[in-house]
């Protein structure tokens, strides 16, 4: 199938899905995920693994689209309400993911630096469905004020310590170029992909704000936007940094620099619904379910462990905050899912480190399907227990409370 | 549907970076910070995939992969057009690919190189790969994706093209590789596919030929070892090689060998003898019934018995054998490890042998091994005029092994030969690899 055919079916399966997901009272996420799955090579194969290659960069540009949008989280006035009890919940919640996948992995008689990298994997949260499910039932309320800037601690935090893995890995690693060349190169990688991530997504942040003073018309604002964040992931790739934090750090610039920065995220509302359909969709065709079949051992004991470190984490974290014990029962459950950065930082891994690229990509794939599936779920669950959930789901509202109320 | 909703919008000059001084400030630090990381990038360590231009190194020492094509790996012409695709085989072909150990006792650990490679074909653990991967062994180490050293059995044999369906040990988690029928055509671009313990490979081929439904396959760089899975450039596994230049479509063998294994026939019954017709002049020599063993496979279950080449066998337990084909139907309903009795004509008196029917994949390994002995027979061209050979349809660089059951290493022999007798000349020959018999009538 060529490749238009191919987005238009999934552009179609996706707003079947969407409606077949409400009448099954799922996020449409998780429908969208699901068709993906049909659709793909897994199952009837009308998307194949060369659509889903060719396509790769609609994946690339949505993701880019979205944490542009969660990075305005980091407004400042905004992130000074919620920020000090988000960095504690994410150490908390992302380093007990860390300790206690590592220590299960390692009780199983794995290898200390394969379980090192698995654990690193084990402590990212999906941003992507995350902000889909909240989007979707327009969710308002203190669960949802620190979901958002959790995610988007959470990824960075996970992009520092990889960093800081690879480098004790590297360090360990025998090779060719010395220690104190290795060394540096390590250190050099780590403060590259973050600060220079950073440092370009507040560039490019500054020149976007200058230009939303003549961008007026809400179609100027939309291309300036979706110009920008392309710009940020194609200028991220080519240089070798992450497009993940620099387009988290253009979304917060933006959204400090102006007024301006606020017009051109609500413009940019109205222009990706498509894309991200189409996101979620692929992402879901590149789902192998099969592999939770394989998953072994092993997979178990990292399912069981990331579950448990996160649910766990969160609970600590929110001790000293002051909220409902419903918040405090459902925040770690909503961070549970787990995607598009997992299966990114697995990549990473194979090319730098070869001997556990297979180990590594066989866990966290058929983790990410599990994890996928039931995130959005366990989300969605969460922003009707806590109430916070705005929009009901017609006509199956009153369905829906008699799900969630005891 | 899709946005974050937004703290509500305040004056400009509230916000952190709402004064153009403060906007200068961020974006001289930050243009500053990436120039400075810039400048201080550690040189990049030398690229290891290198397309080797004028002798193809060993691949497994020399050539390691890294999923982004290198500058260098784009220099290569025919590669560069579709490099882009290089990357998608790889992560695909990764989680199935398998490394074989050579030792027997050994997992193949980093400083080991595999004797060949496999790929996971099916969720039961079934591993497709080479007989010459395996070395004659029935059962053999390999390391699966997780990191798990386990142990496989073969399953099934294919003689025709030498190809193994393994299975692992029960319980060992394995990934399936995506297959594919849609073989690139003659002239596209593959990529082989491997792993093991420290290092991943990948390798891109060109399909330089396809006849039969095997392929020749021409790897830019060094030769594949045996059972080296082969990708298309969209990552779905299309063929598997074997050994030489040759692959085989591996969707269709993994078809024909789960068939074999399922009907309990993986293990093709086999005496390791090739034999021919009695017709024509060679009826006249060995007498019209049964059938003349042309080789045996040293060391396989008609030569552990005692058949020589020569023989003729007659009658396999109490059937009567008249044909090469009667003979493989007989063969064919054996039972691996069975005692049979051979009746085979010797010299003009008729013996008894018993010979216990050992598998095709056996008899293979045993030919491998058989390969590796060193022949240095006369040519024929030595020994007869070639005209004489031309007649008999016998080429002149034909390894002369035996006239009449004698071997002769000059035209003096040959001569004693011719006075012996008057009739044909049975020469025994070794030509391409096949041995065989052959009529040379006399010179007028």
């Amino acid at each position: 199938m060529n490749e238009i055919l191919s987005v238009g079916l999934i552009l179609m399966a996706a707003l079947t899905a969407g409606h077949l997901a409400k009448l099954a009272r799922v996020p449409e996420v998780t429908g969208y995920l699901l068709v993906g799955v049909v659709i793909g090579p897994a199952a009837f194969d009308l998307i194949s693994h060369e659509n889903v290659t060719t396509l790769g960069f609609l994946s690339e540009v949505a993701l880019g689209l979205i944490l542009f949008n969660i990075g305005a989280i980091f407004e400042a006035s905004n992130f000074a309400r919620v920020g000090p009890g988000v960095v504690r919940i994410t150490v908390w919640e992302a380093t007990l993911a860390f300790v206690l996948v590592g220590l299960a992995l390692l009780l199983t008689g794995m290898d200390w630096p394969l379980a090192l990298l698995l654990a690193v994997v084990a402590m990212e949260t999906a941003p992507a469905t995350t902000l889909m499910v909240v989007n979707e039932y327009d969710a308002k309320g203190p669960l949802t004020d620190r979901l958002l800037a959790l995610v988007a601690l959470n990824n960075m935090y996970v992009l520092v310590t990889f960093g800081l893995v690879s480098a004790v890995l590297t360090l360990v690693q025998p090779s060719d170029g010395g220690w104190l060349l290795n060394g540096y190169r390590a250190a050099h990688g780590l403060a590259w992909t973050t600060l220079g991530s950073i440092a370009l997504g507040a560039l490019l942040g500054v020149m976007t704000d200058l230009w939303a003073a003549r961008a007026k018309e809400s179609g100027e604002a939309m291309i300036l936007s979706v110009g920008i964040v392309l710009i940020a992931v194609g200028a991220s790739r080519w240089l070798g940094l992450s497009p993940l934090i620099a387009t988290l750090a253009l979304g917060a610039t933006v959204a400090n620099a102006s007024a301006h920065g606020d017009h051109l995220l609500r413009a940019l509302g109205r222009a990706d619904p498509p894309l991200y359909a189409a996101f979620f969709v692929l992402a879901g065709a590149e789902l192998v379910p099969s592999s939770v079949l394989a998953l072994g051992v092993v997979g178990v004991c990292y399912t069981v462990a990331r579950a448990s470190g996160k649910i766990l984490g969160a609970r600590i974290g929110l001790r000293r905050e002051e909220v409902s014990p419903a918040v405090r029962s459902q925040l770690g459950l909503c961070l549970i899912s787990s995607s598009s950065l997992a299966v990114g930082l697995t990549i990473q891994i194979r090319s730098a480190f070869p001997a556990y690229a297979a180990t590594v990509t066989g866990i966290v794939l058929a983790a990410v399907v599990i994890f996928e599936i039931v995130g959005p779920l366990l989300t969605r669950r969460a922003l009707l227990i806590t109430g916070e959930a705005q929009t009901r789901p017609s006509p199956l509202s009153e369905a829906v409370e008699a799900d969630v109320l005891p | 549907m899709t946005q974050v909703r937004h703290s509500p919008s305040r004056a400009s000059a509230d916000k952190l970076l709402g004064t153009a001084a403060r906007k200068l400030r961020l974006a001289l630090v930050a243009a500053a910070l990436l120039i400075v990381g810039a400048v201080l990038a550690p040189a990049t360590a030398p690229r290891a995939l290198s397309i080797p231009n004028e002798r193809p190194a060993p691949l497994l020492e020399a050539e390691i992969l890294r999923r982004e094509p290198p500058s260098d790996f784009s220099a290569v012409p025919e590669v560069a057009a579709r490099v882009g695709a290089f990357g998608v085989a790889v992560p695909r072909g990764l989680p199935s690919a398998v490394p074989i150990a050579r030792d027997h006792a050994a997992p193949p650990g980093p400083a080991l190189t595999p004797a060949g490679f496999g790929v996971v074909v099916s969720g039961d653990g079934d591993v497709l790969t080479h007989a010459g991967a395996l070395a004659g062994r029935f059962t053999v180490h390999l390391h699966t994706a997780g990191h798990i050293s386990t142990q496989a059995q073969v399953l099934a044999f294919e003689s025709t093209t030498g190809l193994v369906l393994l299975r692992l040990s029960p319980g060992v988690p394995a990934a399936a590789a995506p297959t594919t029928d849609n073989a690139p055509p003659a002239g596209a671009l593959a990529v082989a596919v491997a792993r093991w313990l420290n290092g991943e490979l990948a390798t891109p081929v060109v399909v330089s030929g396809v006849n039969k439904g095997v392929f020749s396959v021409r790897p830019v760089g060094a030769a594949l070892p045996p059972g080296t899975p082969l990708y298309t450039t969209t990552g779905a596994l299309f063929a598997i090689a074997g050994e030489g230049d040759q692959a085989y479509p591996a969707r269709a063998a993994v078809e024909r060998l789960t068939a074999r294994a399922l009907a309990n026939q993986g293990h093709e019954p086999a005496l390791g003898v090739s034999v021919q017709p009695l017709d024509g002049l060679l009826a006249q020599a060995f007498g019209e019934r049964g059938v003349l063993v042309a080789s045996l496979v040293a060391g396989g279950p008609a030569s552990a018995a005692g058949v020589e080449p020569g023989d003729v066998i007659r009658r396999i337990n109490e059937d009567a054998i008249d044909s090469p084909e009667s003979l493989l139907r007989h063969v064919a309903a054996l039972q691996r490890g069975a005692q049979i009795g051979l009746l085979v004509f010797r010299g003009g008196k008729e013996r008894g042998f018993t010979a216990t029917v050992g598998t095709a994949f056996e008899v293979a390994a045993r030919m491998r091994q058989r390969r590796d002995a060193p022949l240095s027979p006369p040519r024929a061209d030595a020994l007869f005029p070639a005209p004489q050979l031309e007649a008999a349809q016998v080429s002149v660089d034909a390894l002369v092994l035996g006239v009449n059951g004698r071997a002769v290493a000059s035209r003096a022999e040959v001569a004693r030969e011719l006075r012996r007798g008057t009739g044909p000349l049975v020469l025994y020959l070794e030509h391409e690899g096949e041995r065989f018999f052959t009529p040379l009538p006399r010179l007028p």
